[in-house]
Parts: structure tokens; C-alpha cells; sequence
């Protein structure tokens, strides 16, 4: 074990998986944007993260190591021991080996950088171990979260024909103009997807609202006022949330139906509150235990009447939660899938998800149904990458202490 | 105990007053509505304009629904317990008799339908197969049969007998079969999709195997069904990987990857590169009629049990449902089936051959039009100019002679609830992923067939 | 009623020491009591009319053989036309029961003729007209049951008006039959039914499986990637916006999308592999046994992980960093750190949420509803719901497979609590 702790003993062995790693993403990543084949090659990357890791520590600057990288990358392609096997012609060719290299070389630099050559103590070895995991999680969570929205994107801008023949090619062609976007506007003209967008959203937005109408004051009497039960029922608010679906769908779907609410938008507005207020009620209750009593207090010595204390001091202190609420809600609502496919039956009625998952089916081609994930995924991308704070606020909020 | 009716009324009037508002339809009330099955675009249109014609004709409106055919009968199911019916369903048989069993069609609006446009004017066998106490359950209005496309060239190449029985299509398996490249047969292996039913049907009959007989169900005959499954599950292995339905099957032939494969005329018109979201891809043009010319087909198949074999025909129906406005939806189908009939027809041409030949006064008005209509989608061209005449005689000839189970022993309704239930589906495919024996599936399938009622 | 056991939703003991309300209320005590409650009726109202009348409603149709069609209670059904012309003019109602098998009684139908008809002769029997007024009395009628009566009229006048004004007036028609959902007969038969087949056992198993690896791989994953985040540096809010991506885009858009990916047709994944030379043939990853499993697993480990992830950093970055530096001193090596330090504070939200997830996962439809329909040995206890209630029409054996389900989550929510009184984290 003590032999192992050496900087150039580790530097090897650590080249050699991030070797790996590099290879593996590079290859992926070249045929996806190419569409020609990639491969890693075993030996080649074996031995350039041998080198690669086990003199990084002998070069003094970090420089130095990604200029070897290169080089090495470079010579081992031409050789015959490839890192990355490849059939494709010379500009993908120089590009891969610039992008391997670099990677190879920086990764190695960091993870082994201010590293001895010599044994290491815990601490670095530990710290190299450390880096070379972070280095690992940064490349494989970005690709796997990458990876199906650049296929879903990709795909949707593709012709079926160009599909079939190469499912890896998705460069585009540039000169189709704006026929690459032939998908949407069929979608948008044919299968009108511009209701089910209006009707997603103001079902939505509705949602959201009723929402906030009944979780405000219910948020607050349990964070607040004091009764018999009100454990309980923080309790049973909770249990609620987990309640399945599907469970209660059944129940709803045979309730509609006699009511002749089913197949109906009032129907829907209904029901998506109900799934959301629990959520809603919960989150916030959470929040306005956190709020300082004694502002409150200093309202109702005033003179104030609950009710006005609520409306004129709470609510304008929880603004952001109730952002982050709003927001929360109103993902859900817009995602809501099963509902809507369950209760609505008429195109002219159909949410968003609901018109999409009639995509599925028959003849329809798959880059339209791709489009349509797209234009289902980028107005809630859109809202969340804006008011990520928010987002990110409610998706935590009243659940974690501090 | 179920209080939803009281309570739950008032309490969506009292949360739904301020909402009611907002919520007004924002599409036109139509008078009526129409499902239907053919979802594509292109199709769409044309019974959008159909519907256009009649509301011109009538003044009623018709709002056209798309719905899903691996969907239709459970949303039908739903509607029906909901009283929220469409006026008018476009169905295909295998619904015709378990729905109006069920109460969900009107027979009488049906059979008042054919008794106004004239019985005679009808294919008998057709009506045959919509019989229904006295009448007829829903109105046919086209049908085709099941062929079999197989590659001429190879076959011609290889020596090989056409695909016309089991046993020359083992031969052209093993001759043939060299996946990726190509692959002998692409067989249905989804069990909830409807194709698959209808290829199984196919090649059941096409061994004389049937789970129907004079008085209701009738076991399967272990010894012919074995050899059913064992040609199943050699086309099967001959296959592709995958849940394969009528995509897969049609996306690997025209990739040229597959030597044989079993589909409905609708086929024909991508077939010779006339359809841009569904092009032939064995070449560079996606409009080559090229694989057409390479294309041979057979509709009538035989198993060693059954030298005489069978060809399958599906038929499209109109259904006047439970719940429908009668009279409208009488004019509707009427219109359909006459001064529409060939807007009807032409969604599909190659798919849909005319049941309802001409009027009384013009025997076959309607069957000459469709010989001129013109298939395809992107591109166009009639039949005749894409296919030999021999070709297209035996695909429509098939259609006299076609059987499905229970047809002759008066027992549809129930062959047709036992296919709706994918029990054969899903034993053949246990079958053929080597989790059951021969024998436990036909056992499988007999208990679970016997249980349908 | 009796066979309709009421939700549990009893408070358990524990966790009642906070804020207790002193004894003896006083008038503002009472009055708080109150306010608090009218703030709270309109959601109980509504939770209760969604939540709880289902579940009791749930219950009741599981003990019923119910089938979908079932939901519509027979009635009967009645056409009114005028046919024919001169001498052979008649109103003629037909009447038909809608079910095949359920009696109607007291079938009862009446009509009124229009001004421009008159009777010609003998209405057939059961019918009896007076002065305008037409009444037959069917009495009981059978399932399947159908008759035609005419009634002999005479008009002058375009035909056409005439059918106008003879259909233009709605025929009344009553009649009482049984309604399977609100009669008292009971039955044992869903539940046999779906205990009885060896299929029961397997879904169970499916579900637990996917249940378990699902929560656990998210929560694992999650952890991972809330330590790649707990650190500041450039560019580190656009990554947790970044990771956040599969848990926030709708289910239906990404599910579709990974079902593209892993086709083995025309999937990029199929086509990677091939060429990369991992495979020879292409792979169903949602088609086979038990690959098809698996893969619903990692789909739910892929999009569930940025919820872990959020709340796990939430929790690390309120840990007080002093307990670090005095590590430090001590010469704690980061590992140490890590196992000795970080691990007890976090263990407390991976419980809680391992729990949490474990039943939201448990309860899980969507996903594999659309990545896999419940084909290929997927079918997991949710799916089995939809499956019998709808695909098989039996909508009594679904609400037995849902009165299961919300058995096993009430045990998991008992257990849930007591750890949660344990651990006041959240």
C-alpha cells in the first residue's frame, strides 16, 4: 500500500482511469456532434495516462503537462496505438486529438499539481484522490444531464429520413434554413400545439392562484394560532402529499364521469389545486414559523385584527417564499401528465402533455414528438433558469431547518 | 355512500363561480362530434373537408376527433360510462359486435343507415360480418386485406418458392436470415398493439387454428397451435430485437434490411416513395419507387394443417353510438357513404377498398372512382401506374375470400372480445422469449380464452 | 358501510410537547381556536372533497364487482320517428334497454302530439292516448329487452314538417334500475382475484425493486453530486441550475426523450455502442427482461437525483464550519473528515428523505407508464391500477390493487413519523 503512495505511482494510476474517462468522453462526444464513429482505444489511453500522470509531478508547471498531453495524444495516434479509434476525416481528426489532449493534460494538472514526486502523506493522497472524483462527477454529471437535451433538441430538428440512415448524426444541415424548423411549424400550424401552450399556461396560472387562496390562510393558522389538533393535522397534511395519484385518479376519473366534469377544463382546474395544496400548505407553513413573532405581534397591539395582520405584515414579509411557492405550483401544474391524459379526450381541450403524448402514436413522425418535448421543456427552463433562486428556494423550502 | 353527486355539486359551484368565468369554451360548440381513428395530417384533412362538405350540405357542424387506435377502446369504455359518447366512432370490426352487445352502439340507427342507402348496394360478406340481431351492428363503410411483402429479387436470386406457406417462408428464413444486414422476417412482438393481434390472427387461420367455434369458445387444438407458435417463433428469432410493430417492421424493410414482413395495402403508396414522413430509405432517393419494383406480395397463407390457408381482411365501420344526436348522426354517415363516399375513400386509396360499390341507380359508381383515385401524399399517382394489374387484382380479390375467427360460425362477437383482451398476444410472446413451453402457453391460452364472455 | 374501514389518520402520541395551548382556555384562546379554524375550512373542504371522499369512495369500490361500463347505470332507451306516408303514417317509439342482463321497472313513457297530427285508429297496446296525451306502460322491462310500438296518425301537410313537429316534442320516459355502486351487495372477488394470480407476487416484486434502487441510487447519486457543489467557485450556480434540469422538465417530455435515445432502431445510444463495438446486436433496453427494469431504475435514479442533491446541500451548507477548523488542528485528513464529521450531521436528512422518496417512488406512475407501459417486467403496482382499471375495463380489481397500495403506505407513513419525531430535521 505504501509503495502506492508515491506522487509518481498514483500520478500513473490515476492517469490511467482519467485516461479513460477523457477517452470515453471525447468519444461520445465527437460522434454526437459528428456523427462518424469514435471509439477508445485501450492501449493507446492506457499509455498516455501512464506518462501523462506518472510525470506530471516531475514537470514543474501545469503548462508543461497539458503541452505533453497533446503531444503524446498526437504521437500515439500516429503510431497505430490511437487513444480514440476513429473513422473520420482530418478536421474532426485534429480537433479530437486538441480536445483529448487538452483534457488529459489539465486534469492531470490539477489533480497532481504541488503534488511531490516522491511518497506522498495522507493529506495529498487523499486531496489527489479527491480531485481526480471531482474531475469524474463535473464530466459525468454534465453528460448525463446534457446528453438527453441535446438529443431531444437534436432529434427535433432532424428529418425522419436523416435519422433512420445515421440515429448518431445530428450535425445539421445549415442549408435548410428555416425548413430546420419544419417540426415546429407543423406542430404549431397541423397540430395545434398554440392552444395546448395557452391552455397549459392559464391552467397553470390558475392553479397557482387557487392555491395560494386556500394554503395562505391555512399555512398560517397552523403556523401560528393555536388550537386542538393542529399537530394532527400538520401531520395529516404531510400524510396527504403522499397519498399516490393513481390512487386517487380512479376515484376522481368515476366521480367526473357521473358529474360530467371529465373531458372538461373546468374539470382539470378543479382537480390541480387539490394535488398542489398540500405541497403548497406544507412549504409555507414552514416559512412563517420562521418569520420573527414579535412584528406580528407589535401589529395586533395596534389594534390590528388577525386579518389584517396577515395581509398587511405577513404576506408582504413572505414575498419570496410565496415567489417560490407560486413557482413550485406552477411547475407542477405544467407538468402534470396523468390527470390530463386520463380526463381529457378532445384535441380542443388537450394540455400541453396531453397534446404531446397524442404525439406518440401511429404516424407521426418522432422528430415532431421531440419537438413537442421541447416546447413543453424550454418555457419551464426558461422560468427556472431566470428565478433559479426562487426555484431552488421552493423546491427546499419548510423542509430543511436553518 | 358514493355522495358525489349533492355535495360534490355544490362545492364545485362554490369553488367554481369565479372560475366559470374564465373558463368559457374557446372553441365553437359543434353540433356533433366524430371520432376517428386516422390521425395522420394529411388524413385528417380530408375528413376535415368531409366534415366541411356536410356542414355545407346540412348546415350541422362536425367536430373531427382523433383518437388513438391502440387507445380506442378503453376511451370508448370511458366515454360510454361517462353518457360522453361522440355522435359518430370510426371503428374497425373487431369493435363492431362487443359494442353493440355492450350498448354502446345504436344497431337500429346502423341497420336504418343501410336498409335508406339500399342493401344491395352493399358487399354482402360485409354485411355478413356486421350482422347483428336481425340488422347490423355499424355501418361498413371499406376494408383490406392482409398481405405478406416479400423481396422478388432476393427470393428469384436465392431459387426461392414465394412466401405462400409456412413452410416456404421457414425455407426463405434460413436462407435469407443474416442479421444486421438483413434480417429474415420482421414479426410483431408488441403485445399491446393491435398489429400484433392481426398478424397473429393471420397466421392462426392460416393453420386452420381457431379459439371460436359454432358454440362459443373452442379450445385450441394443441397439436396445431403447436406448430403455430413454432413458426412464430422462428420468424420471431428471425427478427429484430425489440417490442416490433407495424413501424419497426416497415422502417427495417425500407431500409432494405428485411426479407419478408407483413403489412396492410397501406403500405403500397410509401412503398413506391410517394409519402416524405415515411420515405424508403434502401437508397439516397427518398422517392425511388425502386424497393416497390423489388416487392412481390401474397394475401393468402397456409400452415401444413390447412393447405387451403386464409387471407385476414380487416374492415373500417362507421358506428352510431349510444349517445349520439340519431338523426344527425344518420345524415352524417349517410353523406359519408355517398355524396362523401369518395373524399372517404381517398384518404387512403390503397388501404381502403370501396364496400359499398355504387347507388342503385349507378351499380358501381363508387368502385370506378376509387380505381382512379390517386395514392400517396407528398407525391401522387394511382395504383395502376405504381403496381402490375395481376399485383393489385390479387390484393382487392382477397377481399371476397377473406375470414376472420367466428365469422362463419356466428361467434365475432366473442372471437372479437377474446383478440381485445391481447391474451394470444401476450402467451405467444412468452413463447417466443422462451419463458413458457409450447404447451403451457396453449394451456395459458385456452384457461384465459375460456374465461371471456 | 361496515366493510368500509375509515382512513387512518390517527395522531400517534409522540411530538404532542410542542406549543401545548395552556389548560383552561381563556375567551381569546377560544377565539384564536376559532379564527384559526375558519381559515382552515376552506382547505379542509376541499383536501377532503379530493382527498378523502376518493379514498373512502376507493374502498367501497373495491369490495364491488364493478367494470367500466357498469359506471353508467342501465336505463332505458327510447327513439321516436314518423314513418311512412297516407294510410300507413305512424308514430313509432322504439324502445330497448341499454344493458343486457340488469331489469328496469316501472318503464313508463309519455308524449304529447303535435297540432298537426291526429290519431288515426288504435294506438298498439301498451299505449293509451288521451285527447293529445300519449302514455304506454312498459311495466319491467328485461336486459336486452327491445319492442317497437306505432301509434296510427293522420296529417296533412309537407312530410317533412310534419316529422318536424311529431319529433319535435321530447318523449318523457322513466324507469328505476339497480345501480351496482350505490346497492349493498359486497364481494370478496377483486381481492381474490388479484391474490390469487402468481402475477400479484411479481408485480410486488417489480415495485419493490425499483422502489428501493430507485430511492437509493437517487439518494447516493444525490450525495455525490451535493459534494461536488459544496464549494465555492465560478460558475457554480449555473451547474446547480444545470443539475436541477431532469427533475424540473416535464416527465412526459423527458421520458419520450429517453425512449428516443434507447430505441434500438433509430436510438443514439444503440448506435453508439455498435459503433464504439460494445455490441454486436442492437439492444432493447426497454423491451427485454429483465434490461427493461433496470433501465426504469436508472431513469428514476437519473430523474430524482437533483431533488436528493438539493436537499443534502441545503444540509451541508448550514453545517457549522468551526467543527472543520478545529478538525483541522487536529490533522484530520479530508477522508476522516468526511466519514467522522459530515456523515453523522447528514445522516439525519438521508434518513428523512431516504423515507420520503422511498414512498413518493412507491407511488410513482408516470414514468413507467411512458417509458415502458408496464411491458417487459415492469409492471409495477401503480401501472397494475391503471392496467386493471382501465386497459381490462375492471375498475373493482383496480381499486383493490389501490386499497393495497394505500395499505403499504400507511405502514411506510407510521414508520415515516416515528422517525420523524426522532428527527426533527425536517
Amino acid at each position: 500500500m505504501q509503495s502506492v503512495k508515491t506522487g509518481d505511482v498514483t500520478g500513473a494510476l490515476l492517469g490511467m482511469l482519467w485516461s479513460l474517462i477523457v477517452a470515453i468522453t471525447v468519444a461520445v462526444a465527437m460522434s454526437f456532434a459528428t456523427g462518424d464513429g469514435f471509439r477508445p482505444g485501450l492501449i493507446g489511453l492506457l499509455i498516455a495516462g501512464l506518462v501523462c500522470g506518472g510525470t506530471a509531478t516531475r514537470l514543474g508547471s501545469g503548462w508543461m503537462t497539458v503541452a505533453l498531453a497533446v503531444v503524446l495524444v498526437a504521437v500515439l495516434t500516429a503510431i497505430g496505438l490511437p487513444v480514440i479509434v476513429s473513422e473520420t476525416t482530418m478536421l474532426p481528426l485534429v480537433v479530437m486529438i486538441l480536445l483529448a489532449g487538452l483534457s488529459l493534460g489539465l486534469g492531470m494538472a490539477k489533480i497532481m499539481g504541488g503534488m511531490p514526486s516522491g511518497a506522498l502523506t495522507r493529506h495529498q493522497f487523499e486531496a489527489a484522490i479527491i480531485r481526480f472524483l471531482t474531475g469524474f462527477g463535473y464530466v459525468f454529471f454534465t453528460a448525463i444531464v446534457i446528453i438527453p437535451f441535446y438529443v431531444m433538441v437534436m432529434t427535433s430538428l432532424k428529418s425522419q429520413q436523416a435519422l433512420l440512415q445515421n440515429p448518431l448524426d445530428f450535425s445539421l444541415d445549415l442549408s435548410r434554413g428555416w425548413d430546420l424548423f419544419r417540426s415546429y411549424y407543423e406542430l404549431m400550424t397541423q397540430y395545434n400545439f398554440g392552444s395546448y401552450l395557452w391552455t397549459s399556461f392559464y391552467v397553470s396560472v390558475l392553479t397557482v392562484f387557487i392555491t395560494l387562496a386556500f394554503s395562505i390562510p391555512g399555512a398560517y393558522a397552523v403556523a401560528r394560532l393555536r388550537f386542538r389538533g393542529r399537530s394532527t393535522f400538520s401531520r395529516s397534511v404531510l400524510l396527504i402529499y403522499m397519498v399516490p395519484m393513481i390512487v386517487l385518479a380512479l376515484p376522481i376519473y368515476i366521480g367526473f364521469s357521473m358529474l360530467g366534469l371529465r373531458n372538461t377544463l373546468f374539470g382539470i382546474v378543479l382537480i390541480y389545486p387539490v394535488t398542489t395544496i398540500p405541497v403548497a400548505l406544507y412549504m409555507l407553513q414552514g416559512y412563517f414559523r420562521g418569520l420573527p413573532a414579535e412584528v406580528e405581534e407589535a401589529g395586533l397591539m395596534d389594534g390590528l385584527s388577525r386579518l389584517a395582520v396577515i395581509w398587511k405584515i405577513t404576506l408582504p414579509l413572505s414575498l419570496p417564499a410565496l415567489a417560490s411557492v407560486s413557482l413550485y405550483v406552477f411547475m407542477i401544474a405544467w407538468n402534470e401528465f396523468l390527470l390530463a391524459f386520463m380526463l381529457l379526450d378532445d384535441p380542443s381541450k388537450f394540455t400541453l402533455t396531453r397534446g404531446i403524448a397524442s404525439l406518440n402514436s401511429s404516424e407521426i413522425p418522432r422528430q415532431h414528438l421531440m419537438a413537442g418535448a421541447v416546447i413543453a421543456t424550454v418555457p419551464i427552463m426558461a422560468l427556472f433558469l431566470g428565478l433559479e433562486r426562487f426555484m431552488t428556494r421552493g423546491l427546499t423550502a419548510g423542509s430543511v431547518k436553518g | 355512500m358514493i355522495a358525489f353527486r349533492p355535495r360534490g355539486a355544490r362545492a364545485s359551484a362554490f369553488l367554481g363561480t369565479a372560475l366559470a368565468l374564465c373558463l368559457a369554451p374557446a372553441a365553437m360548440a359543434q353540433d356533433m362530434r366524430f371520432w376517428t381513428t386516422e390521425e395522420q395530417p394529411e388524413r385528417l384533412a380530408r375528413q376535415e373537408q368531409l366534415a366541411a362538405d356536410f356542414e355545407e350540405a346540412t348546415g350541422i357542424a362536425v367536430e373531427v376527433i382523433p383518437v388513438t387506435e391502440s387507445e380506442l377502446g378503453t376511451r370508448a369504455t370511458a366515454a360510454y360510462a361517462a353518457g360522453d359518447l361522440p355522435d359518430v366512432i370510426y371503428h374497425t370490426l373487431q369493435y363492431a359486435l362487443p359494442w353493440a352487445e355492450a350498448g354502446l352502439l345504436d344497431s337500429d340507427a346502423a341497420t336504418e343507415v343501410v336498409e335508406d342507402l339500399g342493401m344491395d348496394t352493399f358487399a354482402p360478406g360485409a354485411l355478413d360480418m356486421a350482422a347483428y340481431e336481425g340488422g347490423i351492428a355499424s355501418v361498413p363503410v371499406d376494408g383490406w386485406t392482409q398481405m405478406i411483402l416479400y423481396r422478388k429479387d432476393l427470393f428469384e436470386e436465392h431459387d426461392l418458392e414465394p412466401p405462400t406457406t409456412y413452410a416456404a417462408v421457414t425455407a426463405a428464413v434460413e436462407a435469407l436470415n443474416n442479421p444486421p444486414e438483413m434480417y429474415g422476417f420482421v414479426a410483431a412482438t408488441k403485445v399491446d398493439d393491435n398489429f400484433m393481434s392481426q398478424v397473429l390472427e393471420h397466421v392462426f387461420l392460416a393453420n386452420g387454428v381457431s379459439p371460436v367455434g359454432p358454440d362459443g369458445f373452442q379450445e385450441l387444438d394443441v397439436e396445431k397451435t403447436t406448430e403455430v407458435l413454432e413458426f412464430y417463433k422462428t420468424i420471431a428469432d428471425a427478427s429484430p430485437p425489440g417490442d416490433l410493430f407495424w413501424k419497426q417492421s416497415r422502417e427495417v424493410y425500407f431500409a432494405g434490411d428485411a426479407a419478408m414482413i407483413i403489412w396492410s395495402p397501406f403500405i403500397l403508396d410509401e412503398l413506391a416513395g410517394l409519402r416524405d414522413s415515411a420515405p424508403p430509405t434502401i437508397n439516397d432517393d427518398p422517392t425511388s419507387s425502386d424497393l416497390a419494383s423489388k416487392t412481390g406480395i401474397v394475401t393468402n397463407f397456409a400452415g401444413p394443417s390447412n393447405p387451403d390457408g386464409a387471407a385476414w381482411a380487416e374492415m373500417n365501420m362507421f358506428g352510431i353510438t349510444a349517445d349520439a344526436d340519431i338523426d344527425n348522426a344518420i345524415d352524417f354517415v349517410k353523406f359519408s357513404m355517398s355524396e362523401g363516399y369518395m373524399n372517404t375513400l381517398a384518404i387512403a386509396p390503397e388501404g381502403k377498398f370501396p364496400i359499398r360499390a355504387g347507388t342503385e341507380e349507378e351499380p358501381t359508381k363508387y368502385a370506378d372512382g376509387w380505381a382512379q383515385l390517386d395514392v400517396g401524399v407528398d407525391r401522387k399517382a394511382p395504383l395502376g401506374d405504381l403496381y402490375s394489374a395481376d399485383m393489385i387484382d390479387e390484393i382487392v380479390g382477397g377481399l371476397d375470400v377473406a375470414q376472420r375467427w367466428g365469422v362463419e360460425d356466428g361467434q365475432l362477437g366473442l372471437a372479437s372480445k377474446m383478440v381485445n383482451t391481447q391474451v394470444v398476444n401476450r402467451y405467444v410472446r412468452e413463447y417466443i422469449d422462451g419463458a413458457i413451453s409450447a404447451e403451457d402457453a396453449v394451456a395459458k391460452m385456452n384457461d384465459e380464452l375460456s374465461k371471456v364472455q | 358501510m361496515s366493510s368500509a374501514p375509515s382512513v387512518p389518520s390517527r395522531p400517534t402520541d409522540a411530538g404532542q410537547a410542542q406549543a401545548v395551548p395552556p389548560r383552561g382556555r381563556g375567551p381569546l384562546a377560544r377565539r384564536e381556536a376559532r379564527l384559526a379554524w375558519q381559515l382552515l375550512l376552506p382547505t379542509l373542504m376541499a383536501v377532503s372533497l379530493v382527498v378523502i371522499l376518493p379514498l373512502l369512495a376507493i374502498f367501497w369500490i373495491s369490495f364491488k364487482p364493478v367494470t367500466l361500463a357498469d359506471l353508467r347505470p342501465p336505463a332505458p332507451v327510447l327513439r321516436e320517428s314518423l314513418r311512412g306516408e297516407g294510410d300507413e303514417m305512424r308514430v313509432e317509439y322504439r324502445l330497448r334497454n341499454s344493458s343486457r342482463d340488469q331489469l328496469i321497472t316501472g318503464v313508463t313513457l309519455t308524449d304529447t302530439l303535435p297540432d298537426s297530427l291526429s290519431l288515426r285508429g288504435e294506438p298498439e297496446a301498451p299505449c293509451v292516448v288521451e285527447g293529445r296525451d300519449i302514455t304506454c306502460e312498459f311495466g319491467d322491462i328485461e336486459g336486452g329487452f327491445r319492442s317497437t310500438v306505432a301509434i296510427p296518425v293522420t296529417g296533412s301537410g309537407d312530410p317533412d314538417v310534419l316529422e318536424e313537429d311529431a319529433e319535435g316534442s321530447e318523449p318523457g320516459i322513466t324507469g328505476s334500475a339497480p345501480n351496482i355502486l350505490t346497492n349493498f351487495d359486497f364481494t370478496l372477488e377483486n381481492f381474490a382475484r388479484i391474490f390469487n394470480g402468481s402475477e400479484f407476487w411479481g408485480v410486488l416484486g417489480v415495485t419493490l425493486f425499483y422502489t428501493f434502487f430507485g430511492t437509493a441510487g437517487a439518494l447516493i447519486v444525490g450525495l455525490f453530486a451535493a459534494m461536488l457543489l459544496d464549494r465555492s467557485f465560478k460558475g457554480q450556480g449555473i451547474l446547480r441550475g444545470l443539475y436541477l434540469f431532469p427533475y424540473v422538465a416535464p416527465v412526459i417530455a423527458v421520458a419520450f426523450t429517453w425512449v428516443t435515445l434507447f430505441d434500438p432502431f433509430s436510438g443514439s445510444a444503440n448506435a453508439l455502442l455498435l459503433r464504439m463495438g460494445v455490441t454486436h446486436q442492437a439492444i432493447n433496453f426497454f423491451g427485454e427482461k429483465p434490461l427493461a427494469l433496470v433501465m426504469v431504475t436508472l431513469f428514476e435514479v437519473w430523474r430524482y437525483f437533483p431533488l436528493s442533491f438539493l436537499f443534502i446541500l441545503a444540509r451541508m451548507q448550514s453545517i457549522d464550519t468551526d467543527m472543520y477548523e478545529a478538525a483541522d488542528m487536529d490533522g484530520a485528513s479530508p477522508f476522516q473528515k468526511f466519514r467522522y464529521l459530515s456523515m453523522p450531521q447528514l445522516l439525519g436528512i438521508l434518513s428523512v428523505l431516504f423515507l420520503l422518496r422511498f414512498i413518493w417512488t412507491f407511488n410513482k406512475f408516470d414514468d413507467i407508464f411512458l417509458l415502458t407501459g408496464g411491458n417487459a417486467g415492469t409492471r409495477v403496482l401503480t401501472v397494475n391500477v391503471y392496467e386493471q382499471a382501465f386497459a381490462v375495463s375492471n375498475i373493482g380489481a383496480g381499486a383493490a390493487v389501490a386499497v393495497v397500495i394505500f395499505a403499504c403506505l400507511v405502514m411506510f407513513s407510521v414508520f415515516f413519523f416515528r422517525v420523524m419525531s426522532r428527527e426533527e430535521g425536517l
